[in-house]
């Protein structure tokens, strides 16, 4: 084939990628304006945007601008985050069972906040301990996954990260098991949180998880090539001049930042950071250029839409959204297990 | 482009974003209206002055203690929706057919609370319902949050909630009656000796059957009713093996009825040389009066009737 042709190619591959981002984009902020004016108090949708515009009842006004608009927007950075990680694992392990939690750091948020949860902790405030000591416990995970798992030089072999992830992930797990048992009677508050939701969104969560999740998703973006050729195989990536271990590191950290950020304001929400990448995979291809953009779109365009659904479909009672993506997500996953089985290849 | 272009447009965005991000809240965040005076104040467990202009037409009560004790006032038709620990009074009481039930507390948002328009919503004052409380406040809800841990703290709730649903002469009168009741159990158990205490053993329906140690509500009842918990040397609640209900030999066993265990599993599993097996002296107890609630009166009173008959008719 000529250079020609192949750059023609190219160049038609990246316009499809941009069109197709710039639909997605376009998709989100449509599904943000209806699911705003979507819930439990009837607000009809022209009144919605004459409310947008700047008019609208008081009552009205605070509940789309102090109520639902944080509820969405921490659904677009939660289902972002989660889906971004998960494509970021998928492709670190060569692994399409990969998930953000493979790594044990939900786990790890999940007993940090149970922990807040049972002890009352209020040295900050009520309202920042139980995030605070989510993620921090995130990345004690983190650090206690890659110290076991590290050699001697420092490098982290991913079979090792995996198993290390899986015990340490088992481990705290169990912690929390073990704090449901003497959590007395704070004990739905610990099962409900696992459950996962964004029912309390408020301004303050939104202020400070979107630095560092626009931070994280923007690393993760930078290395997509990188990230691409580490899927192909190590050898083949050290091969191009890549520093393997290293670019591991940081995307393993930058993964984990965002899941950390998620879990602490949301809970363990499951599935979104499975099934996301894949469907995506699916719809625009492997390649990382556009599969990780397209999963921060996809995946909050999902978590908006689910949460959307766990406030109306029992209203005015709520559904935990974790509820919703599980059951939308655990039948999907056993189709991907036999799809594999096929060996279709991915 | 250049990986230091893209650096510097995300920084940018990083910035923009924050500033917008702050520009709306400063531009459309509500303020909340408190310190109104009110014809009713009261202070809840938070310390904090609940104010409002009158007697609550729209609860909205998120626990089984307070449902029971509105119902008890006599004021459930005020009540618009509970959460769902409180679904079992709900449905056990005629003309609560219009109660709204929310399901888990933990599971609400302020708008779905918001939609019901409430002029009281009635809570407990656990840490993880903080942000929760804060939000329906910030949304001008007027909201109480109580804690009631024992037999005084009870009571003291049944007061204090009384008076904010005004219903204050009613929750004073219901008070004195109950403190009438429970001294009436007291002053023929207060000097009852040790040896002449039975020893009892309690048993919950939780986690497939905890037992209660020192501390807890439902320690203190007994030893109120003139019983000796065989577990008072714990704290707070367990699963005592079977080897140590054996051996400290309890004379009287209660069980909450909901147990899946019934009383010849219990008797089974334990054996005759167990002197509540052996005298047949094992009691079910209706768990609602086991919980910080105006029924723990009952409660009291039932205790009391098996621990000593001869006192109790």
């Amino acid at each position: 084939m000529a250079a020609e042709d192949i750059a023609e190619l190219q160049r038609a591959k990246y316009k499809r990628w941009s069109l197709i981002i710039v639909f997605m984009v376009l998709a989100l902020f449509a599904a943000i304006i209806i699911c705003l004016s979507i819930g439990v108090v009837s607000i009809p949708f022209d009144q919605v945007i004459s409310i947008l515009m700047g008019g609208g009842s008081d009552r009205d006004r605070h509940i789309i601008f102090n109520l639902r608009l944080p509820r969405v927007l921490l659904g677009v950075i939660v289902g972002a985050s989660l889906a971004v990680a998960g494509a970021t694992m998928q492709g670190l392990f060569r692994n399409p069972m990969a998930s953000p939690s493979v790594i044990g750091i939900s786990a790890g948020a999940a007993f940090g906040a149970s922990l807040a949860l049972v002890l009352g902790v209020s040295w900050v405030s009520g309202a920042f301990a139980i995030p605070a000591m989510a993620f921090l416990f995130a990345f004690i995970t983190l650090f206690l996954v890659y110290a076991v798992s590290r050699d001697r030089r420092g490098y982290v072999p991913v079979e090792t990260l995996l198993l290390a992830g899986i015990a340490i992930g088992a481990l705290f797990n169990a912690l929390v098991s073990a704090l449901q048992y003497f959590a007395g009677d704070k004990l739905s508050g610990v099962v409900f949180w696992l459950m996962g939701g964004l029912n309390n969104a408020t301004w303050d969560q939104i202020l400070i998880s979107i630095p560092a999740v626009i931070l994280g998703c923007a690393v993760i973006m930078m290395l997509s090539r990188d990230l691409n050729a580490i899927m192909v195989g190590e050898e083949q990536a050290g091969n191009l001049g890549i520093n393997v271990n290293q670019i591991r590191m940081v995307l393993l950290l930058a993964a984990s930042l965002v899941t950390a950020i998620a879990v602490s304001v949301a809970g363990t929400i499951g599935f979104v950071g499975l099934i996301i990448p894949h469907v995506l995979r699916i719809l625009v291809g492997p390649d990382h250029r556009v599969l990780l953009p397209a999963s921060i779109i996809g995946g909050a365009l999902f978590m908006v839409a689910t949460d959307t659904l766990a406030r109306t479909i029992i209203a005015p009672a709520e559904l935990p959204v974790g509820i919703i993506t599980s059951l939308l997500g655990a039948p999907f996953f056993i189709y991907l297990l036999m799809s594999r089985k096929k060996s279709m290849g991915w | 482009m250049s990986k230091k272009a893209i650096a510097a447009m995300l920084v940018v965005a990083v910035l923009v974003v924050a500033s917008a991000a702050v520009a709306m809240i400063y531009l459309n965040k509500d303020n909340a209206s408190d310190g109104t005076t009110g014809t009713i104040s009261v202070l809840d467990d938070r310390g904090k002055a609940v104010n409002l202009t009158g007697a609550p037409e729209r609860i909205v009560s998120l626990g089984s203690a307070f449902t029971e004790i509105i119902f008890d006032l006599d004021a459930k038709d005020k009540v618009v929706a509970a959460d769902k620990s409180s679904m079992w009074l709900v449905e056990n009481t005629t003309g609560t057919e219009n109660i709204t039930n929310l399901q888990g507390v933990s599971t609400l948002s302020v708008e779905s609370i918001l939609a019901l328009d409430p002029d009281l919503v009635v809570i407990w004052n656990f840490g993880m319902y903080s942000t929760f409380i804060t939000n329906m406040e910030s949304s001008g809800i007027p909201v109480a949050a109580f804690y009631p841990k024992n037999v005084t703290t009870i009571l003291e709730t049944i007061d204090k909630l009384g008076e904010l649903i005004g219903e204050k002469t009613k929750a004073q009168a219901m008070v004195s009656d109950m403190n009438a009741r429970i001294d009436a159990v007291l002053e023929k158990t207060a000097n009852i000796s040790e040896s002449e205490r039975p020893k009892v053993y309690l048993e919950l329906a939780s986690y497939g059957g905890t037992t209660v140690g020192n501390g807890t509500m439902s320690n203190d009842l007994i030893e109120m009713a003139g019983g000796v918990n065989i577990f008072n040397n714990g704290t707070k609640n367990w699963v005592a093996s079977t080897e140590s209900i054996v051996e400290k030999n309890p004379d009287i066993i209660v069980i909450e009825d909901a147990s899946t265990k019934s009383n010849d599993d219990l008797k089974a599993n334990l054996g005759s040389t167990v002197a509540a097996v052996s005298g047949d002296k094992i009691y079910r107890i209706d768990g609602t009066t086991l919980t910080t609630s105006p029924s723990v009166v009952e409660a009291l009173e039932n205790m009391a009737k098996w621990f000593h008959p001869t006192l109790f008719q």
